[in-house]
């Protein structure tokens, strides 16, 4: 396999910023298979395997009909038809045909509201080039919560990937958490799909701070009626890490709502590009897009790459955009400076501050602390 | 809920045409090595030029049409016309062009604008120039506006050759390419150091001839500590084939200097605008640039700074009003290279009838542009369900020290807000008027409305409730 496109914009700019969609060279071969263990579900939750072919016929019975569009209104062809798109796209999708194995279905039966979060761990060894799949689905009137924590020794090496594909039924709520903790040598893949029918909310919580090379896509369908999507996105680039995110997130049905937000700090070498959209469809009245980013960049060699689109045929909408992206503040570390903190605390107090933001409504205070201790550990 | 009816703007005043069939030189369609020397031999171009044109045309073959923005499968360059000449020689007194030309431009208020409020003027007819004045006191000063051709030939031609695309290199993209291989018209100005223009000079392209293409050159050097404020006027009538332009922009902004350089393009609805224009500034230099689309049936235009002189800023403030058939992709493009360099973007688009505006833009900081500062302020507005409007905002920021914001808005009439006006006595149709106005004020106020009689015609948003 040659070079694979991946995470790409659904509406293309110029070709010279290298910025419509992220180049994996050679991406590795698959050669370990994972399977998913949960040792307690809450009443009403249960967990099966299915094997591919299975899992796709699930899909299509149960996820709203997606057309299969090529154009948007005088554009260029610019989406891949899918039965059911997630963030990483057509070649991605291709990748993941040489991964053996099934697909961990998990979901709720009816009216089904559970307290306690379900905490899926991936601990990965050394070598390890595993890619594992599951379907999440929520079903009418009931609420889920899932963590997934994607652990490897500081030193470990490999490819873990995973893809997550959401089915969230008339007025369900699904919490979905993924905290990425894997070592330097890790290319880290995270592909997630999600269609909310009537009433359906998705928050989204995606903390990535290690691994070598990330790459993390979202393709989100808001079909149903006032439907409710909220991601908040931390991340952390050191050293010459690559850190790729692309998001997508379609406004079909009336009065949705969205709000995306990233916050992310660069140090040393750094690369980062997020292109993320928001696409009104026409008919998707009364509704409400909002993204934004605030960048920390520290390291005097990184490089931030920033592709926030909106995209819109509907007359009766608020779509909007803000991003900062620079240094601290001089007048906040004068401040700090005043109360005898110095330059190089300030730093670190900034970006735990601003990653503790993301982590804020986790509902499990031992991974909390895991999160602080990782951020400490990679500013010591 | 109530629905505002915005009118398009009337086009009626630039909708009228020559005969072509009386005093007109017409090359054949299509673009060849034949059609393009004999360009070259039209215009006595040094050996130089010829084959910096023929290599254009190299180039132009084998590049590819841009694979983002609005479609161009419409335009056949097969069937465009890539040289147009009235039989009239260029005059510099407005009493010899001839009777049919001068017609035109008389319509469109040019000669009146230049009695009234220009320093210069130059009128491009289709393919060449056929009238270029400055007036005595702005020559006495040095300055230097004269047409492309005559600069090529005459005695600046090393200067021009100095810097004749290199700013905008024809490997660039294919229309540079095909700029650089059949350019025509156009104008050279220069500004020697220190001079302060204080009125504007204009130059005004009209394209009359059906299925054409215009493809005029202008190059601006303003010297050290200098300053000018630039008019560009573009219209044209409307045809049932496609007309193309492809223009080229070079503007040099030397050390402390300053230019403005303002656009009103109101091309007509056949029209495939595919401009290019660049601007290099220096040290302490500034660049302004106040752009208003309102005609084309496809438009990218995305004038470029290149902030390469410490210090060096630019301002960019464009309107964009996309109708029926309209598919105008506009924006800027800022890229910081000297240290303190600083730029603001701040752009409206209007998408009504089916009209599909983009707004598209890079703000690229590199990692010399130590404490670089750029803003990107863009807002759209949605005036039906059957228009489109997208924002496609890029930046690359590479130096720690960058402060780099931006803010996007799309949105519709607010209801409240007619509400609130009409709580006030104000009638529902003059509220929304309001509102429109409103929206397009902090650009419109930029727009150089009382230089030129005829940009009085392009803003008239007439509206009315329905």
């Amino acid at each position: 396999m040659g070079a694979m496109k991946i995470g790409q914009i659904p509406s293309l700019t110029w070709n010279k910023l290298d910025i419509n969609f992220a180049s994996v060279d050679n991406p590795e071969k698959i050669n370990t298979q994972m399977e998913t263990r949960i040792e307690s579900l809450p009443e009403g939750v249960t967990f099966q395997n299915l094997s591919v072919g299975e899992a796709d016929r699930w899909i299509q019975e149960h996820a709203p009909a997606q057309p299969a569009e090529n154009v948007i209104a005088g554009k260029r062809p610019i989406y891949h038809p899918q039965k059911f798109a997630t963030g990483l796209g057509a070649e991605f999708e291709d990748y993941l045909k040489l991964a053996k194995g099934g697909t961990t279905l998990i979901e709720t039966a009816e009216n089904v509201k559970t307290d306690a979060p379900v905490t899926i761990d991936f601990d990965y060894q050394s070598g390890n080039r595993v890619f594992t799949r599951q379907i999440i689905h929520v079903s009418r009137n009931s609420s889920l919560t899932l963590i997934l924590v994607f652990r490897s020794a500081k030193d470990a090496a490999g490819m873990a990937g995973i893809q997550t594909r959401v089915v969230l039924d008339e007025g369900a709520d699904l919490a979905l958490a993924g905290v990425q903790l894997l070592g330097n040598g890790f290319v880290h893949y995270d592909d997630l799909g999600a269609a909310l029918k009537a009433d359906a909310g998705m928050k989204l919580i995606q903390l990535e701070l290690g691994a070598g090379k990330t790459y993390t896509g979202v393709h989100g369908e808001l079909s149903g009626d006032r439907s409710v999507w909220d991601s908040r996105t931390g991340y952390l680039g050191q050293d010459a890490q690559v850190v790729d995110l692309s998001a997508n997130l379609v406004q079909r049905g009336r009065k949705t709502r969205c709000e995306m937000k990233f916050n992310g700090v660069l140090d040393g070498a750094a690369t980062k590009r997020l292109s993320d959209t928001i696409d009104f469809r026409r008919g998707s009245r009364g509704s409400y897009g909002h993204e934004s980013e605030d960048v920390l960049l520290l390291g005097d060699d990184a490089v931030n790459k920033s592709l926030p689109v909106i995209l819109c045929e509907e007359e009766d909408m608020e779509g909007s955009h803000g991003a900062s992206i620079g240094r601290l503040d001089d007048d906040m570390l004068f401040y700090m400076a005043s109360r005898g903190i110095d330059e190089k605390q300030a730093q670190q107090i900034m970006v735990r501050a601003r990653l503790s933001a993301v982590a804020k409504d986790l509902p499990d205070e031992n991974l909390k602390n895991e999160i602080h201790d990782f951020i400490e550990e990679a500013f010591r | 809920m109530a629905k505002q009816k915005i009118q398009d703007v009337d086009r009626s005043l630039y909708d009228f045409r020559d005969d072509e069939s009386r005093g007109f030189y017409r090359m054949e369609e299509g673009l060849t090595e034949e059609i393009v020397l004999q360009i070259s031999r039209e215009k006595k171009d040094p050996d130089w030029m010829r084959d910096f044109r023929l290599k254009c045309l190299d180039l132009y073959n084998r590049m590819e049409v841009p694979d983002w923005g609005p479609s161009i499968d419409g335009l056949d360059m097969d069937r465009i016309t890539n040289y147009v000449r009235s039989r009239s020689e260029m005059k510099g007194d407005w009493n010899e062009v001839p009777d049919e030309i001068k017609n035109t431009f008389e319509k469109l208020g040019i000669p009146q604008a230049e009695r009234e409020s220009l320093a210069g003027v130059g009128a491009q007819y289709d393919s060449e120039l056929v009238y270029h004045n400055l007036q005595k006191e702005v020559a006495d000063q040095g300055v230097i506006y004269i047409g492309f051709e005559e600069a090529v030939t005459g005695r600046y031609s090393d200067m021009v050759k100095e810097y004749f695309m290199k700013l905008v290199p024809p490997t660039d993209h294919k229309f540079a390419a095909l700029h650089g291989a059949v350019w025509s018209g156009g104008s050279f100005v220069y500004v020697p150091k220190g001079v302060h223009v204080a009125i504007p000079l204009q130059s005004y392209f009209r394209l009359n001839a059906r299925g054409a293409g215009q493809f005029e050159h202008t190059l601006i050097i303003v010297d050290e500590g200098a300053d000018v404020h630039f008019i560009e006027g573009c219209s044209a009538p409307k045809y049932n084939v496609a007309n193309l332009h492809a223009g080229c922009v070079e503007l040099y902004v030397k050390r402390n200097a300053r230019l403005r350089y303002s656009t009103i393009e109101n091309w007509s609805k056949n029209m495939y605008n595919l401009n290019t224009k660049r601007a290099l500034v220096e040290e302490g230099g500034t660049m302004e640039w106040v752009s208003g689309s309102f005609g084309s049936h496809v438009s990218y235009l995305y004038p470029t700074t290149i902030l390469k002189g410490d210090h060096s800023h630019c301002e960019f403030t464009g309107i964009t009003f996309a109708g029926k058939g309209q598919n105008l992709d506009t924006g800027a493009k800022m890229i910081h290279i000297g240290r303190d360099t600083s730029s603001y973007i701040n752009t409206k688009s209007i998408s009504k009838d089916g009209g599909i505006s983009t707004y598209r833009s890079s703000v690229e900081i590199r990692s010399t542009a130590r404490r670089a500062k750029a803003s990107v302020d863009c807002a759209s507005l949605m005036l039906d369900d059957i228009s489109r409007s997208d924002t496609i905002p890029a930046m690359d920021v590479r130096t720690p020290d960058a402060d780099v914001g931006h803010e996007a808005k799309i949105g519709r009439i607010s209801d409240e807000a007619v509400f609130y006006l009409m709580s006030r006595g104000i009638t529902e149709a003059d509220a929304r008027a309001m509102i429109v106005s409103g929206f397009a004020d902090p650009v419109s106020k930029e727009l150089p409305l009382e230089y030129a009689a005829e940009m009085n015609n392009l803003i008239k948003l007439e509206m009315e409730g329905m």
